[in-house]
């Protein structure tokens, strides 16, 4: 025997053995008995995250915006082997607080599902006003696949400009508008966007400096003449005036997009890793409602900005022109948005299948067909075929990859905040034509409700739990029968009762409508755990349970809310 | 002055320094505390597993962290942007791209094309050029006009040519009777003008005319024995034909004893009811006919026939392709058909598992079943099996015994410009083809362009 055979029969052995034991360890790992209860401290619940330190340095750029198939290449292929075979299993997120909510912070601040906005407020979106023409174009837009141009208004405020495609007005910039919009009332940072209608000869001046960057690595001279031809190519309005998209400069120092996984290590207030924050995992439900195919990093920036005396990066989600119907150049291919550009498993399973296996999309011709013909002007943007978990990005997003039952519900509890009415709002934003407008309103409306059925039903949807005055029973909400995706006649709860001496109680209660309470047993100490597990009661059929909640008591208050994950 | 310096400072103290510790505080990331107040869970993996895992990890991660490293490496430093400006006009209408081509058997090319967009109308310009060295060198030059008009040129020479006999033989009867495979070469120049019907119409029609020389070499080959070795007359044979030692048997290989001089004409019919797309079900017909005469001296004169049929049964992102190809050449007058225009079934169009000049001969046919299937929207997979065989004057001797199937796998890689994909191009193609030959069984073929 040779060597080499030596070597190879020494490393089958390692590889065997190292299969035997991983597979004990995840037996052990997944057989093992649940967890100890983990006690919430009596103390206020945390609503800021305190991550707006004072940072004197602005943290170097992260240079991610010029990395595309290197992030796909990390995230798809290495990332996902490491995540198997470091056995990371399903890990909380660490941005929640005692109530199971994202506090306040640099990447997110609760605003529509804790406090609903108002339809004006929610179509306001984040402050910023629109520009004042004309508008002058300093440089063309260096990246990215759309056209777009970087431009001062009249008052000298600075704005990237994107026209639509030819025949599609209003396809990518409506789905700009809608995006920022949506983003920022869930609580994201984002830019302020605006839809307008430019007439080509007056509305824009070409400043004699411009220039632009072709193949994004060389400088040349932007003219007039180049400009009007570009637009020449653009979407106009029956009016003759080009339709586009104008989003506000981010303030402060730009220092490059955020990563979707770790940390920026030069700034001593990103403490949470990416992957590990709710805000980052459960944006995949907004970006899956709003179908915008090419969320990720490269749609990311971080801002070192100067607020209230302190200086510190603030992180925001760009760039929505691929959501909704539009693949910004181009209406939506049925499979954008529902494939990843490398995904190793499902081409496998087709390849191995000899195609027998069958990817979602594939069916969805002529849904695709039926909804470019009603509506060519907005591109591919369905309701009723709608899947949120057939949503994939082009990129495999780390923290999207994370996102547990706990995040997922979260995120459901955040897209369906938004009512029939603040979306209308939204949408009256893009300026569409009625018809148009009236389609995304009500296509929005079923994907918002396809979204609820779908993650508000999981787990038990228990919300804003309070013990009574005596502190003898608790009551809470559930947010699926309060959202309209459940009825009461058709939940009921698996009640338990533990103090820190172990069990004391178990029994089931009806819903009694959206809010229900339970009477509690006395027990031998202060600190009870109350759990609620949502059991769907269907005819004939044995009821079935979901994950549940715990509701954390010290006396007569509530700390603490864990979900199961 | 000291006050304000101390304010400022006790500021940005306060700002960055909370108080930690304190029981009716909410928790601060900045103390150490978990945002809810409690110690970390328990981590949800096994130390025993991971432990267990760490030496697949490390391999992972060895040969990961180059290929992501130097990718990174790449696209910070714009290097794919500036090949493409260095390579690229700023309008985008000239420009020159790579090129490779490799099919086992043969030496692989490497090389570039140019392409010329500003003429006027839809007219352009499209320049090749290959090389694998001296050995091998392709060029290529193309004038699209308008009017469906293309002028094309070129001259190639390859030392790797390949010869195995003219008939169906087996290999093992090939080497029974003294014919191997064997190598020339030959350094070809044409050119023709084309007029053909635009694409995509029901019925399409083509015709052109063209000239073309050839002028073979048996002394200096690449690739295997030269034909001179194994299909050479005897001395005194080259000596009554008047050609230098070692000559090649004209009996063995017709017409490889003198250069040739031609003209030609081709018209092709077709008719294509299928739909377009990857999948798309329907049937295409085409019939081609050519005629060739020498002239300058030449004594070859012959016309060929082929049709080739394609039934395709497309499902939804799936398809049986049917493909059947009958081609025949004749002798016209007194005329002769040279050993390179006989019918040779084989190669990436024909017959996969069998490289080009395995099988020649007056007549031969072809069958293929192919099923093709979606993979990634920009990857389709396929498997396939191609059998045929060569026969004499319109398919005399034409046997089942003589039928040589192969079988096959391949990819597809689309470039997804327009949506929807299931009208994209195929850009790439890689196939690998198994054939039950000795030395040659398993080829690769693999075709580059562009990047």
């Amino acid at each position: 025997m040779g060597e080499g055979a030596v070597v190879l029969r020494f490393l089958g052995n390692i590889a065997a053995v190292a299969t035997v034991v991983s597979l004990l360890g995840l037996g052990a790992s997944c057989g093992g008995t649940r967890p100890a209860t983990r006690a919430f401290p009596d103390r206020p619940v945390a609503w800021l995250e305190h991550d707006d330190g004072d940072v004197a340095q602005p943290p170097a750029d992260t240079g991610l915006v010029d990395l595309d198939f290197s992030i796909v290449l990390r995230d798809s292929l290495a990332g996902e082997m490491d995540y198997y075979l470091t056995l990371e299993g399903r890990r909380p997120a660490r941005d929640v607080n005692a109530l199971d909510e994202v506090p306040c912070s640099t990447w997110f601040c609760p605003r529509n599902h804790l406090r609903p906005l108002t339809p004006a407020e929610a179509a306001a979106g984040s402050a910023g006003l629109p520009p004042r023409l004309p508008l002058r174009i300093v440089k063309g837009k260096v990246r990215g696949a759309a056209l777009g141009y970087e431009v001062r208004d009249a008052d000298g405020r600075k704005f990237l400009l994107k026209p639509d495609v030819a025949g599609h007005a209003g396809m990518a910039s409506a789905a700009e508008v809608i995006g920022d919009r949506i983003f920022h009332a869930a609580g994201y940072n984002v830019p302020s966007s605006f839809a307008l209608d430019l007439d080509p000869r007056t509305d824009v001046v070409v400043d004699p400096s411009a220039t632009y960057t072709l193949y994004e690595v060389q400088h040349r001279p932007l003219t007039a003449a180049h400009v009007q031809a570009q637009l020449a190519a653009s979407a106009r309005g029956p009016d003759g005036r080009v339709r586009a998209v104008a989003v506000d400069w981010l303030p402060g120092k730009i220092v490059g997009a955020f990563d979707m996984i770790g940390r920026r290590p030069d700034d001593p207030n990103d403490r949470i890793p990416h992957e590990q924050r709710r805000s980052l995992r459960a944006s995949r439900l907004l970006f899956a409602w709003l179908a915008v195919m090419d969320a990720g990093a490269l749609n990311t920036l971080d801002a070192y900005v100067q607020e209230n005396g302190r200086r510190f990066v603030r992180h925001y989600f760009i760039d929505f022109g691929a959501g909704l119907g539009s693949s910004t150049t181009h209406p939506k291919g049925p499979e954008q948005g529902q494939e990843h550009l490398v995904e190793v498993g499902r081409s496998l399973a087709s390849l191995a299948s000899l195609g027998f296996y069958r990817r979602p999309y594939e069916r969805q011709r002529d849904s695709w067909a039926r909804v470019n013909a009603a509506h060519p002007q907005l591109g591919w943007f369905a309701a009723e075929d709608f899947n949120p978990d057939e949503f994939r990005t082009g990129e495999k997003v780390p923290a999207h990859r994370r996102m547990t039952d706990r995040d997922a519900y979260w995120g459901a509890k955040v897209v369906t905040s938004f009512s029939d009415a603040q979306i209308a709002a939204i949408v009256a934003e893009a300026r569409l034509p009625a018809s148009e407008a009236a389609y995304l309103t009500r296509t929005l409306g079923i994907r918002r409700d396809i979204v609820g059925r779908r993650y508000l039903r999981a787990v038990t949807a228990v919300e804003a739990p309070r013990a009574s005055a005596d502190g003898r029973a608790v009551c809470f909400d559930d947010l699926a029968i309060t959202r309209g995706y459940a009825a009461p006649g058709e939940v009921r709860y698996a009640v338990t009762v533990d103090d820190h001496a172990g069990r004391v109680a178990a029994f089931a209660v009806p819903a009694t409508g959206a809010s229900t309470c339970v009477t509690l047993p006395p027990t031998r100490g202060p600190y009870r755990v109350v759990g609620v597990a949502t059991e769907w009661l269907a005819n004939g059929h044995e009821p079935r349970r979901v994950k549940g909640a715990r509701i954390h008591l010290a006396g007569e208050k509530v700390i603490g809310l864990e979900r199961d994950d | 002055m000291w006050l304000a310096v101390m304010a400022v400072a006790y500021r940005l103290a306060s700002a960055s320094t909370p108080t930690c510790g304190q029981p009716d505080l909410p928790p601060d990331p900045r103390c150490g505390d978990s945002l809810d107040g409690r110690e970390a869970p328990p981590d949800p993996g096994s130390e025993a597993g991971r432990a267990a895992l760490a030496v697949p990890h490390l391999v992972s991660q060895v040969v990961m962290w180059p290929v992501v490293e130097t990718s990174t490496f790449t696209e910070h430093h714009k290097i794919p942007q500036w090949l493409r400006a260095i390579t690229t006009s700023d309008d985008g209408l000239v420009g020159i791209r790579p090129e490779f081509q490799y099919a086992s058997g043969f030496a692989p090319s490497i090389g570039f094309h140019i392409f010329y967009k500003r003429l006027p109308g839809a007219s352009e310009a499209l320049v090749r050029f290959r090389t694998a060295g001296p050995d091998v060198i392709f060029t290529e030059a193309r004038l699209r006009v308008p009017f469906g008009l293309t002028l094309d040129g070129g001259w190639n020479r390859r030392r790797d040519r390949l010869f195995a006999g003219i008939g169906p033989q087996s290999r093992h009867d090939s080497t029974d009777i003294g014919h191997e495979i064997a190598r020339y070469a030959a350094d070809v120049g044409y050119g023709n003008l084309t007029w053909a019907t635009p694409k995509h119409r029901l019925l399409q029609a083509e015709v052109g005319a063209g000239a073309e020389y050839r002028d073979y070499n048996s002394s200096d080959v690449r690739g295997g024995p030269s034909v001179a070795e194994l299909y050479g007359a005897p001395p005194a044979s080259c000596a009554a034909l008047g050609l230098p030692e070692p000559c090649v048997d004209p009996l063995l290989v017709p017409g490889f004893d003198s250069n040739r001089r031609l003209v030609r004409q081709r018209g092709r019919i077709k008719l294509d009811v299928r739909r377009p797309g990857r999948d798309a079900s329907g049937l295409e017909i085409a019939l081609d006919a050519n005629h060739v005469q020498g002239v300058f001296g030449d004594r070859t004169h012959h016309a060929g026939l082929s049709v080739e049929t394609i039934l395709s049964l497309g499902g939804l992102d799936r398809a049986l392709i049917l493909r059947g190809v009958a081609a025949v050449v004749e002798p016209l007058g007194s005329g002769f058909i040279p050993f390179d225009d006989l019918i040779m079934p084989t190669g990436a169009s024909g017959m996969r598992g069998f490289p080009l000049g395995r099988f020649r001969d007056r007549s031969g046919i072809v069958a293929t079943a192919e099923w093709r299937w979606l993979v990634t929207s920009s990857i389709d997979a396929s498997l396939f099996t191609d059998a045929g065989t060569v026969a004499g004057s319109w398919f005399s001797g034409l046997g089942w015994q003589n039928v040589y199937p192969d079988f096959g796998v391949g990819l597809r890689l689309f470039r997804l410009k327009d949506p929807p994909y299931w009208n994209a191009e195929p850009h790439y193609g890689l196939q690998v083809a198994y054939a039950r030959e000795p030395e040659t069984n398993l080829r690769v073929l693999l075709s580059v362009a562009g990047f």
